[in-house]
């Protein structure tokens, strides 16, 4: 007996399954195997939520940004004394799947809406948020980038998530509303 | 009613404590922060309220991430100034309309594929047999050193405090090594050991031989090939080969013509960029850089434009383009052989 997946089976099998290996072995590095596989399956579970609820532009970069969030609450838990070494994370060395340009003209309104929450941000703050969230680099590596101090980065981020927020309220998108 | 001032003070003073809180997990809390974090929380219920508010605001910018169009291209901190938001449907048929071919016949299988995409998919059709194809894979180490690891290739990471060390067990694998004055990075392989600083190079493992090719910088060959008491050494455009056949040299060397280096590189993934190309070209190129013979059946198809990035060796994913695109039909025979042919409204 033939059963037909749903929409959102068929994207996770493809966008975001063919990249489990690759991301067990990144996180496989700097923790056990025990632990890479709980977050790797944390990660399905959030993924699969975030995509009932908004768009994702590029899968596998989601998955790993996804994944080493929580893997620095992870660590969190561990309770290390002090602060674990940053999981350097080039999103370039992930964003590899086929890109079809028509996807690109046709990033739909929730997108549109992330963009514009971001191009509506004071240029300094804008800038750090690209290198942050869109290219994945680190704090350090976006102040290197910017020719700043680590200072300057955590405290335009400060302001661009308080931004963020308020352009998200403004435009009445809570979390409460998403399922 | 009169807005609080004071109240609004405490207001925004909660939300800069909660803002700093988000970016400071973003990387890594240490025992004590961990703590005293979870105090503030506590203490009243608004801190959590506006820490999740601002959490959730955080969290869904993450949908961006990977957003840039080319990995390739330059990073750009200002890569949203240039964007603009398009109108979906309307792009796409502007586009169509530029890109496709003479045959008419196609335009118009095409056109009504495009006027019918808001309506609900045939429920007739089982998924047509799924092209599978590995990938090559790309891993990176520790030290930013990146591994191209060819189908079949087996590789063993040891990397210590005082040295970089892989040891490629079986297949071909090609290195692009970060530099690092203070610790040299080895590959062996069946016993051949390369020293590389800064380098891009390819080792292959085959019947009897191990085949190495530099693209960049120096490898030293080490391990008992020394001639007049120095190290062998191998440079850009330069291949060795070690046989384990007794009747032949032990290592070979010799220059190579950069066309034969592209030549023996070609499995390596390339981003190819075609714009405006017609599929035979495209299928060509798969062919070229794969274990892999695909085959356009309709002759319409063979002249299909089409603009688009793809990484080489990302056949299957080619595949199920066409296929969720365009509906073409593509099978495989049991000699691996993949066949393209047009949808079946298109077929005549």
């Amino acid at each position: 007996m033939k059963t037909r997946l749903k929409e959102k089976e068929i994207w996770f099998i493809e966008e975001i399954l063919p990249h489990e290996n690759r991301l067990r072995g990144w996180l496989q590095t700097r923790f056990s195997v025990l632990e890479a596989d709980d977050i790797i399956q944390e990660s399905f579970r959030k993924i699969l939520n975030a995509y009932s609820s908004g768009p994702i532009v590029n899968p596998p970069a989601y998955l790993f940004v996804t994944a080493r969030n929580l893997a620095y609450n992870s660590i969190r838990r561990m309770q290390y004394e002090k602060p674990p070494m940053a999981m350097e994370l080039d999103l370039r060395l992930i964003v590899d799947e086929l890109r079809d340009p028509l996807e690109e003209l046709s990033i739909n309104e929730e997108c549109q809406f992330l963009i514009q929450a971001i191009r509506a941000l004071p240029r300094r703050c804008r800038q750090v948020i690209t290198l942050r969230k869109i290219y994945g680099y680190s704090l350090k590596e976006v102040a290197t980038i910017l020719g700043v101090s680590v200072k300057t980065v955590d405290a335009q981020s400060c302001i661009a998530v308080r931004k963020c927020r308020e352009y998200f309220e403004r435009y009445g998108i809570k979390e409460s509303r998403k399922k | 009613m009169k807005p609080n001032p004071q109240k609004q003070r405490a207001s925004m003073k909660r939300e800069e404590t909660a803002a700093e809180w988000i970016i400071k997990q973003d990387h890594g809390l240490t025992a004590a922060q961990q703590d005293e974090f979870n105090e503030w929380l506590s203490n009243d219920p608004h801190n959590r309220k506006a820490y999740s508010e601002l959490f959730f605001a955080w969290e869904e910018i993450d949908r961006l991430a990977g957003f840039q169009s080319s990995p390739q291209a330059p990073v750009n901190p200002n890569l949203l100034d240039d964007w603009t938001p398009t109108s979906r449907r309307i792009n796409r048929w502007i586009y169509w309309c530029g890109a496709l071919p003479i045959a008419a016949t196609v335009v118009l299988s095409f056109g009504i594929f495009f006027n019918s995409r808001s309506h609900v998919e045939p429920e007739v059709v089982e998924p047509a047999q799924e092209i599978v194809f590995e990938r090559v894979r790309k891993q990176q180490l520790p030290d930013g050193s990146v591994v191209s690891l060819n189908r079949g290739a087996v590789i063993d990471v040891e990397f210590t405090g005082s040295a970089r060390m892989v040891r490629l067990l079986e297949g071909e694998a090609n290195f692009v090594v970060a530099k690092n004055q203070e610790k040299p990075f080895w590959v062996e392989a069946k016993g051949v050991k390369l020293r590389a600083v800064g380098t891009t190079f390819n080792v292959r493992i085959s019947q009897g031989e191990i085949d190495v090719i530099v693209t960049e910088g120096t490898v030293a060959i080490e391990g008992g090939y020394e001639e007049n008491g120095s190290e062998p050494f191998l440079e850009a455009n330069h291949r060795a080969v070690f046989s384990f056949d007794p009747s032949v040299p032990e290592i070979e060397i010799e220059q190579l013509a950069e066309d034969t280096v592209e030549v023996e590189l070609l499995w390596i993934p390339k981003l190819i960029d075609f714009e405006n190309v017609p599929l035979s070209l495209i299928v060509d190129e798969f062919n070229r850089r794969n274990p892999i013979h695909i085959v356009i059946q309709d002759k319409e198809l063979q002249e299909l434009r089409l603009s688009s990035v793809f990484w080489s060796d990302n056949v299957a994913g080619f595949i199920r383009l066409l296929k969720a695109k365009f509906q073409i039909q593509a099978f495989s025979t049991e000699d691996g052989t993949i066949y393209l042919t047009l949808p079946t409204y298109a077929q005549k």
